[in-house]
């Protein structure tokens, strides 16, 4: 699929973008960004995801805390989708599906070299390193430097609802950006417990 | 809230000394959150006891989360006596800020229903 192909079908993708069979959802939506609307206006990205996470949370017994979580998880991807988009013109795209065991969430944005390699750098860490750990670490070495991006979030999101994270980073030969689809999948009775 | 331009407000008290969070907490970014807690920071230092109570805090974000771990370093570093105030059902507060006694195991965790 070229970079510059409208958001289309992201339920139709595993993870790596391989086809696979669609599933049913019980709640399914998504929707497109341009970064610089949410920069001008920082609400608007909690906005979004207390609309979706309320948008879902009809599906779920205890209602508050499923949507409290849900929020949480949108609100810190959409963020992440925002900061790290090189040009805050180019369309960003977040979309979520209730699968009934599972909740999904995706988002789509474009970054530069830099920032794509830092991320897969984190990446590595967050799968092979103990979330809490790390989560620890961060904190203390915000201490001593300022990084540009601790991860805080997608830390807290594995170590604190399980989430589980897939990432891929591919870059456009038109553009030169690197395309940077994150999937979270959060099991649905935990919400429903958490 | 105390400004149209926050969702959230910071309410002092002296008496014992403490600050108390209300609302939702998801600025932009870690120097925003600088200016907003450069009051709190500044109380924190004076005081050998403090209180932060966020159970009325649905919401905060990674970036605050990091500044709220800081200033509980802070605390750890000049061994004040710090109580965190925490809502028993908002689920990002009993699970993350409860990681930040591993931090400083020193930190009272005192929970109550928002």
């Amino acid at each position: 699929m070229s970079c510059e192909e409208l958001y289309q079908g992201i339920w139709d993708t595993d993870p790596n973008g391989s086809a696979k069979a669609r599933r049913s959802a019980m709640a399914e939506l998504s929707m497109r960004f341009v970064p610089h609307d949410l920069v001008a206006h920082w609400r608007r990205c909690g906005l979004t995801a207390d609309f979706l996470a309320h948008f879902l949370a009809y599906n779920f017994t205890v209602r508050d805390t499923a949507l409290n979580v849900i929020s949480t998880v949108l609100n810190e991807l959409l963020e992440n989708a925002v900061k790290f988009s090189a040009d805050k013109a180019r369309m960003i795209s977040l979309a979520l599906a209730h699968h009934g065991d599972t909740v999904c969430i995706e988002t789509k944005n474009f970054t530069d070299a830099r920032c794509a390699a830092s991320f897969q750098t984190f990446l590595d860490r967050l799968t092979t390193e103990d979330a809490e750990e790390l989560f620890r670490q961060q904190i203390e070495y915000s201490m001593t430097s300022e990084p540009s991006s601790s991860g805080l979030g997608l830390i807290t999101l594995k170590k604190d609802h399980q989430a589980q994270i897939h990432v891929r980073i591919e870059q456009c030969r038109d553009t030169g950006f690197f395309e940077t689809v994150v999937r979270v999948t959060l099991d649905a009775e935990e919400l429903d417990r958490s | 809230m105390n400004s149209p331009n926050r969702d959230y407000e910071i309410a002092y008290h002296d008496d014992p000394p403490g600050a108390t969070l209300r609302g939702v907490l998801r600025l932009a970014s870690p120097t925003a959150y600088d200016e907003a807690f450069a009051s709190l920071r500044r109380r924190m230092e004076l005081a050998n006891q403090f209180t932060i109570d966020i159970a009325e805090v649905p919401f905060m974000n990674s970036a605050g989360i990091m500044s709220l771990s800081r200033l509980v370093l802070m605390a750890r570093s000049e061994k004040k006596t710090l109580t965190c105030v925490i809502a028993e059902n908002v689920p990002w507060q009993i699970k993350t800020i409860g990681s930040l006694q591993k931090l400083y195991p020193q930190l009272e965790l005192r929970r109550r229903r928002a």
